[in-house]
């Protein structure tokens, strides 16, 4: 606390100093003026978030000023990485994301929760005229996107979704060679994720001290803390958290296709899932899907087919034409095609998937011209539906036909299973 | 028919001498059909089996109609009822919506699964009709309450199927207590049976003919068809469609303790307890095993729910400073200390298992429009109680109740006090 006083005195001594600034803050020799930086916070700062931070801070033109997160742990040590960046100490953490959606100097947020809060945190941030970049996949239910889009149309905020591979020179090119008709018509898009966890049965324990468990489910029925349900990616095999490979990995698959088919605002009519292996209950208590075939087909006959099979590194997106096929195995980011001669088409390298930069500054630039992102949440909302729809398909062991102007099933189980009641006070 | 043989049959009719059956008047002690209660039932399985014979012995009711998700109950049902009555005009809704539709029905008993209970009872409150419904009233704090201001708000008469409020033992026990014949009570011992397993099971697909599955779930989340999860009465080990002994069966005895203790307006400011959980490895089902639980009310009265031993050990004993007074449930037996409390007991009267006279104060509320020996408020707070014990086992921690603003100290609890219901099924 300063008095009157000694305030005056600093003030004249500050007067009486002369007047030289680092040009870094005026914005001179390429630095961005404090100014006219985005402000930036970020909700969830687990695994994913610490992945794709160095993206971000790398460009000079944000300040990240307040990280979010129901884990004390993870709050702290989030707080200490972006100290460290700017050498500062001026990151505020924030144990509820309402409190830092609260501070009006916050331009953006990056939301990298779980799963089950993608969808609200954006629309709680929307609502708190933030612009968005969220992590995939975008919502769990197809309810829930279809707000999200709304929200976002209403508030006019600039949301990303987080389904990079759209900034990825790789999957670009293979897109432009499809486009450019280099494979002829296509008739078929193929690409394979890995098999689902599964996770053997286990009893509840005490919350660890540190957690907010509360805050952690937000959204979904509440359930006793169970490690293996809750702790590393667990919570991806359970409905309420998570759904699966085919949607976590899946949406970033149907994302391409939707873009590279020019599909972004509409949809398959149909869905089929086969061969489905689900956990044996009697020994694990994770409920989604260990492997199996997921597919769909557009109006015009195009077939999508997700197949949940092999390991980790075998993942890939295949584009088959009736002149040939186009293929990007995402492991490596090594694009395959028949016939070769289109290969020589591709330019040199570009950054991989793994680096998430291109899409984030295609964020940024948004947030300034107020122009869509290319994930916009019509976007993310239309991909993400195709690998939900393939989960109620799976799920209800039946095949179902979607119409994609009403966003609507032929059959009222399925409808139902739209939409999932948020747990109080989480409502939409 | 044709316009010329209708004429005919109407003369004929006329020409006919003008004699009724007395019993069409409401004569020798029969009731007018104009003057009956014309009642339906939501939900035909085994439960309502039980207590039909109870509604059915009453003269002043009819049953006119039935509906039920399962296709096979619905029939078998309206063969029930038609053999009674012994004709064919019992009508069939596989959708419970069709028949609070129906303007000549008056009241409807609900013995659907527990997740239906109060979605179904506002429903049927709304259709403007009155309601006996089966206990537990609710799956949750919130519904409970939502179930109060909706017969508040329409002027329901609403009974709670919890019928040991009409039964001889039961009563005899809460006037021994209210008259002070063991003196100041001051705890209230329940014990129900120690909570079944269920094994895990694999999922199938909806047996061929079983009956409308998705409105059998209901409010509740949608998942997969189990054959052990559906068996029998194992819906009631898994939280989604029931919660347990400590409410299928408590609920009745806090049901008793706070109409001894004449509480049923407010209840207890504490619960506290342990239990034992299913070995997750072993089992799919998700309530307690046993448990041992304490209510505390602001006057220090304490009561304690037991979930332990077999089903046929279930008891409520009353403790006051000068002696106690017990009733078995599945005796029907009154036993006490002093002895003498005895004495003044008069004749059995029914047990518990005759649900007659619970149906009765309905009828005769349903007449006069008087609250039930079970209105809503009674039957929700004591159902709180149930659900609060069963919250602060979940959460495993003490919990602090404000029966006035129906609130926990603790705002994880005051969270589960509500579920969300599964689209359509808002209230």
């Amino acid at each position: 606390m300063i008095n009157r006083r000694q305030f005056l005195r600093a003030a004249i001594a500050a007067a009486a100093a002369p007047l030289i600034v680092p040009g870094r803050v005026l914005g001179l020799n390429g630095a961005v003026a404090p100014s006219n930086r985005i402000i930036l916070g970020g909700i969830g700062i687990g695994n994913r978030a610490r992945h794709i931070l160095p993206n971000f801070l790398s460009f000079s033109e944000i300040q990240w000023t307040a990280v979010a997160d129901a884990r004390a742990e993870r709050l702290a040590s989030a707080k200490e990485l972006i100290d460290a960046h700017y050498g500062t100490k001026g990151c505020r953490a924030y144990d509820d994301f309402r409190e830092l959606l609260a501070q009006p100097d916050i331009d953006a947020v990056y939301i990298a929760t779980g799963n089950r809060w993608h969808a609200m945190g954006s629309m709680f941030a929307a609502r708190a005229g933030k612009d968005v970049y969220c992590e995939k996949p975008i919502s769990l239910t197809m309810g829930e996107g279809r707000k999200l889009v709304e929200t976002c149309r209403r508030l006019g905020t600039i949301y990303q979704a987080g389904t990079q591979r759209r900034s990825t020179a790789s999957y670009r090119f293979a897109r432009d060679m499809v486009r450019q008709g280099k494979i002829g018509r296509v008739h078929t898009v193929e690409s394979q994720v890995w098999c689902g966890n599964t996770v053997p049965h286990q009893k509840p324990e005490p919350v660890p001290e540190g957690w907010n468990y509360d805050m952690w489910l937000g959204p979904v029925p509440w359930r006793p803390y169970v490690p293996g349900r809750v702790q590393g990616h667990g919570w991806m095999c359970f409905w309420d958290t998570g759904e699966g490979m085919h949607t976590d990995m899946g949406t970033h698959y149907t994302d391409q296709m939707q873009w590279v088919l020019g599909t972004d605002d509409t949809g398959p009519v149909e869905f089929e899932a086969s061969d489905i292996v689900w956990p044996d209950p009697v020994k694990f208590m994770s409920e989604t899907a260990i492997s199996g075939t997921f597919r769909c087909r557009y109006a015009n006959g195009i077939k999508g087919v997700i197949y949940q099979r092999g390991t980790f590194k075998e993942r890939y997106i295949r584009y088959i034409g009736d002149e040939g096929w186009i293929q990007v195995d995402d492991d490596t980011d090594v694009v395959t095609a028949e016939p070769r001669s289109i290969l020589s088409l591709k330019a040199a390298g570009g950054v991989s998937w793994s680096n998430a930069g291109g899409h984030i500054g295609n964020f940024l630039s948004c947030i300034r011209s107020r122009r869509q992102p290319d994930c916009n949440p019509e976007v993310g909302h239309r991909a993400q539906s195709i690998v939900e729809a393939m989960t109620i398909s799976a799920r209800l062991g039946r095949k179902l036909k979607w119409n994609p102007v009403t966003e609507k099933f032929n059959d009222e189980d399925a409808n139902r299973m739209m939409w999932r009641e948020p747990r109080a006070p989480w409502c939409v | 028919m044709n316009r010329r043989q209708f004429l005919k049959t109407v003369s004929t009719v006329l020409a006919a001498p003008t004699i009724l059956p007395g019993s069409v008047l409401g004569l020798n002690g029969a009731v007018a059909p104009s003057n009956r209660i014309v009642f339906a039932n939501i939900g035909i399985g085994g439960r309502a089996r039980h207590v039909m014979p109870s509604f059915l012995a009453q003269t002043d009711l009819v049953f006119t109609a039935v509906s039920d998700c399962r296709g096979d109950r619905l029939k078998s049902a309206k063969e029930m009822i038609d053999k009674h009555y012994g004709n064919t005009d019992c009508r069939m809704y596989p959708d419970f919506r069709e028949l609070l539709a129906q303007k000549d029905i008056d009241a409807v008993f609900i013995a659907t699964g527990d997740r239906w209970h109060t979605t179904a009872s506002i429903y049927a409150a709304r259709a403007g009709k009155d309601i006996y419904s089966e206990k537990p009233i609710s799956m949750c704090i919130s519904e409970g309450r939502a179930l109060v201001e909706a017969c508040r708000r329409y002027g329901t008469i609403y009974q709670a199927g919890t019928q040991r409020r009409s039964t001889a033992s039961y009563r005899f026990a809460v006037e021994m207590v209210r008259q002070g014949r063991i003196g100041r009570v001051h705890t209230v011992e329940m014990q129900v049976w120690t909570g079944p397993t269920v094994a895990h099971d694999k999922p199938t697909p909806v047996p061929e003919g079983w009956g409308d599955y998705d409105t059998w779930l209901g409010p509740v989340q949608w998942f997969p068809f189990v054959p052990k999860r559906m068996a029998g009465a194992n819906w009631n080990y898994f939280w989604d469609t029931g919660e347990g002994p400590i409410i299928g069966m408590g609920c009745h005895y806090t049901d008793q303790m706070q109409w001894a203790l004449g509480r049923d307006h407010t209840g207890p400011v504490e619960f506290e307890g342990q239990c034992t959980w299913p070995d997750t490895e072993k089992y799919m089902s998700e309530t307690p095993v046993t448990a041992e639980v304490r209510c505390r009310y602001a006057d220090g009265i304490v009561g304690v729910m037991y979930s332990r031993n077999t089903f046929k050990d279930r008891y409520i004993r009353y403790i006051g400073d000068e002696g106690w007074i017990q009733v078995d449930d599945e005796t029907n037996e009154v036993t006490a200390e002093p002895k003498t409390i005895l004495n003044l007991r008069g004749s059995a009267g029914i047990s518990w298992t005759n649900a007659g006279d619970h149906v009765r104060n309905l009828l005769d509320s349903i007449r006069s429009r008087r609250p039930t020996i079970c209105h809503p408020e009674a039957a929700h707070r004591a159902q709180t109680i149930c659900q609060a014990m069963n919250i602060g086992l979940r959460l495993g921690r003490k919990l602090r109740w404000d029966p006035v603003k129906e609130r926990f100290d603790n705002e994880e609890a005051n969270r589960m006090r509500h579920r969300e219901p599964r689209a359509p099924w808002f209230i």
